[in-house]
């Protein structure tokens, strides 16, 4: 069953703590949604396939803690990552002012410059928003992130987030095929295109 | 011929001439030889004679002359020895006949000359004679007959009340003394003719003064002066009495304190001068009268015998304990180098001292010195009293207690609130500047744990000492300065050595002595910039430091922590030796042997969690048992992942045995006594406990199947991959999985 899949790609999870990263893989990849779920201790781990534009990929996808005291674990989480979805809680505010000290984490701890950044906005279904979707798009747009809101509870934009990172990530030259040349893939160069269409691309929902 | 002939006549007449003529002249000169003869053989025979009898006459004469002569030695010598013996006649009379008038100075030096007349005789050798024995024996008699008068006058004069008991010294005894003095010297003119004077040269005549005066010295320190000096409550009071002066001791309220120098110097003084008039302005040489420098008087015999002990016993008992031991009441001793001053002259002018000698003021002057020796012994002493005091008492600090320094003097507080009100002025600023990155309060504190109540006390003593050398003179504040620095350079070496064993032995007392010198290093930061600018100048150009300190401190509670670790650590590892490595646990026993090591494990590292429950701040707490808590993993991973082949039903034996670990091994993290809030550090076990994601995957192969493998495996993107290297994860899968297509596959994907 693994014999068609592209490549496996090594996806994060980032963002502070509470602001929904473990419900948001809890829904992608178990489509479940649980408003009681604990706290995310040192990192969770899940795998799942991904079709994206008929390429499929295997996504390890890593949901590191959001609380501060395991922080000093998560710098060994971001080797070898290809994408990382940085996510905040669009009904408090100090947790998207907290994404500049993400963006430097990540910048810090990352083994590539090509990283590919999806910024989600999570929690959209509730009433008592503090950050206005222009706002998340615009610091998105500002540090060359992928940009989408979405609710792990309603399953608005969960799924297409994901897609989108993947998307992105297999449009990147260089970011997936080296490790996998010596599996034998031969890659086409169909990328090549892919490449000049999809930079500096925002993905927005709507 | 005829010539012939006629020369032969001639020849013969002339022969018959001269023989005619010279026969006879012959002949009388042989008459008078022969009578020469004769006469020299009479006169042989008369020098002979004569010789003979001079001779005889001569010796005769000799032998008498020398005879005369010895006689007429003999005689001059008796001659002498006569009037020898008549000069000690007529001074044994004139003794005796002064004796009788009690004129003791004439009778004293009477016998002085009996006594040199005898020893004149006796000076003569081969010439004893029997009476000079008698002589002697009787010239002795004399003496100590007279002697014994002298002394029975003296004791009439100074007649002593003492106690019956021996105990000289105790309160009791003391006042029951009493010394009458019935000499009734008043005036000046008066003193050379009064009895006590002729008394007493008399005594030092007969060379026996220094004696009297000694014994008479002892008892006045041992029964007067001491007990004054050693007893606060005694008074000495005089009262007259128509024969005799009493002197004689009064209690007042007792006073457990020792009295001051004032009071006594004035009450020793009194005891003098009453002394003085009564007796001890006595001169006691014979030299010109009249001029009163020249002589000695009693007081300074007196005073030469008893000064030196009278003045190291008021050293000792009185002013030692005069030395303040507060640098506020240093000012205060002026009072009593004053009157030590004046208790010197008093006495000097009492012929009591000689002009030079200044033991007392010396002592005194010397104050600052005495005061910071005294101050810098008490201190060592009571530091190493608290070093050398159990460990284990111990008080929690905190961030608040640390902050409050331990009662500081007053200018030191005002200076203090000063510092703070800067240091708020300038935290307001930053907060002004930069709104974001406020540091808590506590920023810099020591965080929360239990350390010894007497390292505690240790720290006072040292910031108490400290600020009352900033209250001191210079010379004093540099040598309590380094009285505290020896403190902690005592500690340093004392207390590890002292308690070696417990702190080895003892895995709490390791922890609280490692929080001690935690403490200490943290106060040494601060310690000496706390006190540069109030510490005497000498000491401000950066001498006044304790950080140089700090380094060493802190590898003292590293070291001795550090080594308790590796003790425990050993232990763990032999703990886990005994579970035979985790092989064929399918089978009984062995799996009851993994098993019990397991739960020795978990019950060491349980009841060191326990011990260094609220003692060890609980950071190094968790760092602690975590290390602790990852060598037992680490063991546990490397034994199992060795393992070769492991059935189905070793795998959930290990599987279970391992879940213990998982399960168990986080309940030891308990760093706080409240249960509930110990649940936070419990869950960040993953953090303190390197290779606990590694034993979490290890847990997670045993119960895998190959599919779930290859996906924690993730194409080496997993979290599997992050913890195992290819060759261990295929090594554990050719263990735990039996050789088939679908395991040659899954390992085709492990790389």
């Amino acid at each position: 069953m693994d014999e068609d899949v592209l490549t496996t790609l090594k996806i994060l999870i980032i963002g502070e703590s509470g602001v929904g990263k473990s419900s948001l893989l809890l829904r992608f990849t178990d489509d479940t949604f649980d408003p009681e779920l604990a706290a995310t201790i040192g990192v969770d781990f899940k795998v799942k396939t991904i079709s994206v534009d008929g390429n499929k990929a295997k996504l390890a996808i890593w949901d590191t803690a959001g609380q501060e005291r395991f922080r000093t674990l998560t710098p060994s989480y971001y080797r070898g990552a290809q994408g990382v979805i940085l996510v905040y809680d669009v009904t408090r505010r100090e947790t998207f002012l907290k994404l500049d000290n993400w963006l430097n984490e990540l910048e810090t701890y990352c083994t590539r410059n090509d990283i590919v950044k999806m910024l989600v906005g999570n929690k959209i279904d509730k009433e008592n928003r503090e950050v206005d979707r222009n706002e998340g798009l615009k610091f998105a747009r500002k540090h060359s992130m992928l940009f989408i809101e979405a609710s792990a509870k309603t399953c608005d934009g969960v799924q297409c987030a994901f897609e989108e990172l993947v998307e992105k990530i297999i449009q990147t030259p260089g970011l997936w095929e080296s490790e996998n040349q010596n599996r034998g893939v031969k890659l086409s160069n169909k990328e090549e295109g892919y490449g000049g269409a999809g930079c500096g691309g925002y993905c927005s929902m709507l | 011929m005829l010539h012939d002939a006629q020369v032969q006549g001639e020849v013969c007449t002339m022969i018959q001439k001269k023989y005619s003529e010279f026969l006879p002249s012959l002949q009388s000169a042989e008459e008078l030889a022969a009578q020469v003869d004769r006469l020299c053989g009479s006169i042989d025979l008369l020098r002979a004679q004569i010789e003979n009898e001079v001779q005889r006459d001569l010796n005769v004469a000799i032998a008498e002359f020398t005879e005369l002569k010895q006689q007429l030695e003999r005689d001059t010598l008796i001659l002498s020895v006569l009037k020898k013996l008549q000069e000690f006649d007529t001074a044994i009379k004139d003794y005796n006949a002064a004796l009788q008038e009690k004129k003791y100075v004439v009778a004293a030096q009477q016998l002085e000359k009996a006594q040199s007349s005898l020893k004149l005789l006796e000076s003569r050798k081969g010439f004893e004679l029997k009476i000079l024995k008698a002589l002697g024996m009787e010239l002795t008699v004399q003496t100590q007959n007279m002697l014994y008068q002298l002394g029975e006058e003296w004791q009439k004069m100074v007649v002593w009340k003492l106690p019956p008991s021996k105990e000289l010294s105790s309160l009791e005894s003391a006042r029951q003394t009493e010394l009458h003095l019935c000499t009734k010297l008043l005036k000046e003119e008066e003193i050379a003719d009064s009895p006590v004077t002729s008394v007493l040269r008399a005594f030092a005549i007969l060379g026996e003064l220094h004696t009297k005066i000694k014994l008479f010295g002892q008892l006045l320190l041992k029964c007067i002066l001491k007990p004054l000096i050693s007893h606060p409550s005694l008074q000495p009071s005089v009262t007259e009495q128509p024969e005799a002066v009493v002197l004689r001791f009064e209690t007042i309220e007792p006073n457990s304190e020792p009295s001051s120098p004032v009071e006594v110097f004035d009450k020793i003084r009194l005891v003098l001068e009453v002394l003085h008039i009564q007796l001890l302005n006595v001169p006691v040489d014979e030299c010109v009268e009249g001029e009163k420098d020249g002589r000695t008087v009693l007081a300074q015999v007196l005073g030469d015998m008893i000064w030196g002990e009278l003045s190291d016993c008021l050293i000792q008992d009185c002013l030692v304990y005069s030395i303040p031991t507060n640098s506020n009441k240093l000012e205060q001793y002026v009072e009593v180098i004053k009157s030590t001053e004046e208790f010197e002259k008093a006495l000097k002018s009492m012929c009591f001292l000689k002009g030079d000698a200044t033991d007392l003021l010396k002592y005194a002057r010397n104050v600052n010195a005495h005061f910071a020796n005294k101050k810098c012994q008490d201190v060592i002493v009571a530091a190493r009293n608290l070093m050398t005091s159990e460990i284990h008492n111990t008080v929690k600090i905190t961030p608040e207690s640390s902050v409050a320094l331990p009662k500081l003097p007053d200018p030191t507080a005002g200076d203090h609130v000063k510092m703070q009100k800067a240091s708020k002025t300038l935290r307001n600023e930053m907060v002004n500047l930069e709104n974001e990155t406020k540091l808590s309060q506590h920023t810099f504190s020591l965080p929360a744990c239990r350390i010894s109540v007497s390292v505690e006390r240790l720290m006072e003593l040292a910031y108490q000492t400290l600020s009352e050398a900033t209250a001191s003179t210079d010379q004093c504040c540099i040598q309590l300065f380094y009285a505290v620095r020896n403190i902690f350079q005592l500690f340093y070496d004392v207390v590890p050595t002292y308690h070696k064993e417990n702190l080895q032995k003892l895995p709490q007392l390791a922890a609280i002595h490692h929080n001690n010198c935690m403490y200490i290093a943290h106060h040494l930061l601060t310690l000496g910039h706390q006190f540069r600018y109030r510490l005497t100048s000498m000491l401000c150009d950066g001498a006044a430091t304790f950080v140089d300190l700090v380094p060493g401190f802190r590898r003292l509670g590293i070291e001795c922590f550090l080594a308790q670790m590796r003790a425990q650590k050993g232990e763990l590892l032999e703990r886990l030796s005994s579970a035979r490595n985790f092989s064929n646990v399918d089978d009984e026993e062995n799996y009851a042997a993994a098993n019990k090591a397991i739960r020795q494990v978990l019950h060491q590292l349980r009841r060191l969690g326990k011990v260094w429950q609220d003692v060890l701040p609980a950071t190094v707490y968790c760092k602690a048992m975590g290390t602790l808590l990852n060598t037992a993993l680490v063991e546990i991973i490397s034994r199992v992942t060795a393992l070769e082949d492991i059935s189905a039903e070793d795998a959930d034996r290990l599987h279970s045995l391992c879940r213990t670990v998982a399960e168990e091994g986080p309940r030891v993290f308990a760093p706080l006594p409240e249960e509930s809030e110990n649940r936070k550090y419990q869950e960040e076990v993953p953090v303190y406990v390197h290779r606990w994601m590694t034993f979490k995957q290890l847990m997670l192969i045993l119960q895998a199947n190959l599919q779930e493998i290859v996906d924690q495996w993730a194409d080496g993107k997993g979290p599997l991959a992050a913890e195992f290297s290819p060759a261990e994860v295929k090594s554990l899968i050719r263990a735990l999985f039996q050789n088939t297509e679908r395991r040659a596959a899954a390992l085709a994907k492990i790389r």
